[in-house]
């Protein structure tokens, strides 16, 4: 198999197979905190899916190329959450500056990444793993498709739960984790794709 | 302005000061631990060679493998049994590694001396389903009487490793074959 | 603070305001590594380790941390002790190491240890952020716990001891200590299906609404006795002032 065919195998297999919400776990907490509103859970995917994409891109390199041959691979979860932190900074000002519309948008989840675990995540899979570069940016182009398909799906479903009468202990958050129950299952079906 | 000046001074210092010293720690964490991090992986793959083909046999000091038809291959050890015993020789153990897109396996493999496959020991799993590797593909392994049948159904959650360590396996036995045509 | 105040940020986080259970904080651990009570455990004293380092160090440097740049400092402190703990852990329960994988890394975006950070640390003494970083480390320990015990015995029907922490397998010589519940020889009533991660939020949401059950329980009681002292106060009072008519 060639390599872009198992890029793109990768990529599938990170997204759908194992997603990062129903099968890894990484940022349950925005998942479960986004709400109802479809428009802003696709706002949420695509901030999250930015900083994971530039996460990864930047922390490979800083990785491999500067943190190993200086002798000190053990600051690895360090440099991650400094280069996340900032980046997320300076994606707020930027997009501040010259997207304000956007900014007034997003501006809110902003801060939000930083803690969301899915950017960390992704990061520490590809230095644990010892991906290459390529497999690393599938990883990170994967796991970001993955989170905001799963979270658009679920704001979807939650649209309709809202509707419905729910017992009261369930109301909120165990109600939550019942539907991302019954979607890891209807996921789990697609386990052995590209096998 | 100046006394911003003399604020912002203070925030770059403090954070360059707690940045310096918390790198220290980590660094001097490090060093605490390395060694014993090491041993662990040495004691491992002891520990590990001892499970393939039971405790009581003799195991030769590790060979080298060196032919380019085999770059999943490290090296092997050669098995005998016992003195006591018919003191024969009964097989042996190849340490092989690969690396796919989703990470790093290395296994133990025994290979008996009529070529079949005997039991593997995990030394390293960083696959990103390395649970998924070795709960459907790995233990079902272990279990299974039929080594060869087992050893081709790489059909399951992860795969890629799958497939992985059955190359390796494949490996190990065609290098035995061939060493073990020309004995 | 007053010694009842001591007593209170070191009890109120392992039920009344347990940051699991109550908190609804640091589900993504409470997911991940919870498919057995041994890496719960085990997760739980790291956890317990972080939380308690960090919120000592952060209301230690209170005074000093400056306030523009406070949660990046935060972040900073509790990335080194997660480092920290990862070596240690790698170095001396290196089962556990490996069983953890990435989400030891991961406790450095754990919410809990961070709003701990935030809301208590940086007001509080030193000696009450290290009661309440014990305290919210046992609670947060015990509701994995409970997490993994469901999910252990609904999913392989077996309590295994001495998987992560192989020290225990020296008690039954060198063997994992195994207890039948739900599967032994001639019965087996598991269920894989806990074990995966369906399973797992399942098991989740509904300890959750447990939770809230009792928890809506109490209230409702603790209303409805309410009513009935306020009425029958009333009766009394009403009663005594028509007494009082009467002997008018």
């Amino acid at each position: 198999m060639n390599y872009l065919a198992a890029f793109v195998m990768a990529i599938v297999s990170y997204a759908i197979v194992n997603n990062v919400v129903l099968s890894r776990f990484y940022g349950i907490c925005s998942f479960i905190g986004v709400g109802n509103k479809v428009k802003s859970s696709l706002c949420m995917g695509a901030a999250v899916s930015f900083v994971i994409i530039l996460a990864a891109a930047i922390c490979w390199p800083l990785y491999n190329f500067i943190l190993v041959p200086a002798g000190a691979p053990f600051l690895d979860t360090i440099a991650a959450i400094l280069v996340i932190a900032c980046l997320v900074m300076i994606v707020g000002i930027v997009m501040k500056k010259f997207l304000p519309a956007l900014y007034t948008s997003l501006g809110i989840y902003l801060p939000l990444i930083t803690t969301n675990c899915a950017v960390l995540g992704v990061v520490s899979e590809n230095i644990a793993s010892k991906l290459d570069f390529g497999m690393a940016m599938a990883n990170a182009i994967g796991t970001s498709a993955g989170f905001t398909l799963v979270i658009f799906l679920y704001a979807c479903i939650r649209v309709r739960l809202e509707a419905s009468s729910t017992p009261k202990a369930f109301k909120g958050i165990p109600i939550a984790l019942v539907v991302a129950s019954i979607m890891a299952m209807a996921f789990l079906g697609l386990a052995g794709i590209g096998a | 302005m100046n006394v911003s000046w003399k604020r912002a001074f203070f925030v770059g210092g403090f954070l360059a000061g707690l940045c310096a010293v918390l790198g220290l720690a980590i660094a001097g964490g490090d060093m605490l631990t390395k060694e014993t991090i090491a041993r662990n992986k040495r004691e491992k793959e002891q520990s590990a060679l001892k499970t393939v083909f039971g405790e009581n046999v003799i195991l030769s000091d590790a060979i080298e493998v060196k032919d380019a038809e085999f770059p999943m291959l490290a090296k092997y050890w050669t098995v005998t049994l016992p003195e006591e015993g018919d003191g024969g020789p009964l097989g042996r153990i190849y340490n092989a590694s690969g690396k796919n897109g989703y990470g790093d396996v290395a296994l133990l493999i025994g290979v008996y001396n009529d070529f079949h496959l005997g039991n593997v020991a995990v030394l390293e799993n960083t696959e990103s389903y390395g649970q998924t590797l070795q709960e459907e593909y790995l233990d079902k392994y272990a279990s299974a009487q039929d080594k060869e049948k087992a050893a081709e159904e790489v059909k399951c959650g992860a795969t890629y490793g799958a497939t992985l360590c059955r190359d390796m396996m494949k490996q190990a036995k065609a290098h035995y074959q061939k060493e073990g045509n020309h004995e | 603070m007053s010694k009842g105040q001591h007593k209170e940020s070191f009890l109120a986080p392992i039920w009344k305001a347990n940051p699991l259970l109550f908190g609804l904080l640091g589900m993504c651990p409470a997911l991940a590594v919870t498919k057995t009570l041994e890496a719960s455990f085990g997760m739980g004293i790291l956890f317990t380790l972080v939380l308690v380092c960090s919120n000592v160090l952060i209301s230690a440097l209170r005074k000093w941390i400056p306030e523009e740049v406070k949660t990046p400092c935060y972040i900073v402190i509790i990335a080194t002790f997660v480092t920290l703990v990862k070596m240690l852990a790698e170095a001396y329960l290196p089962e556990l190491y490996s069983t953890l994988g990435v989400f030891v890394s991961l406790l450095v975006v754990n919410c809990i240890v961070l709003g701990r950070a935030e809301a208590f640390a940086s007001k509080n003494t030193v000696f009450d952020s290290l009661l309440d970083g014990i305290g919210n480390g046992i609670g947060y320990t015990l509701a994995i716990c409970l997490i993994g015990l469901i999910r252990e015995v609904l999913g392989s029907g077996y309590l295994t001891f001495g998987t992560t922490f192989t020290f225990l397998q020296s008690l039954n010589g060198g063997n994992k200590i195994r207890l039948f519940i739900l599967k032994g020889p001639g019965y087996d009533v598991s269920m894989n299906f806990f074990a995966t991660p369906a399973g797992g939020f399942l098991v989740l949401g509904i300890t959750l609404a447990v939770v809230m059950a009792i928890t809506n329980a109490k209230e409702n009681k603790r209303k409805v006795d309410a009513r009935l002292a306020a009425k029958k106060a009333k009766e009394e009072a009403a009663k005594n002032s028509a007494a009082t008519e009467v002997a008018k």
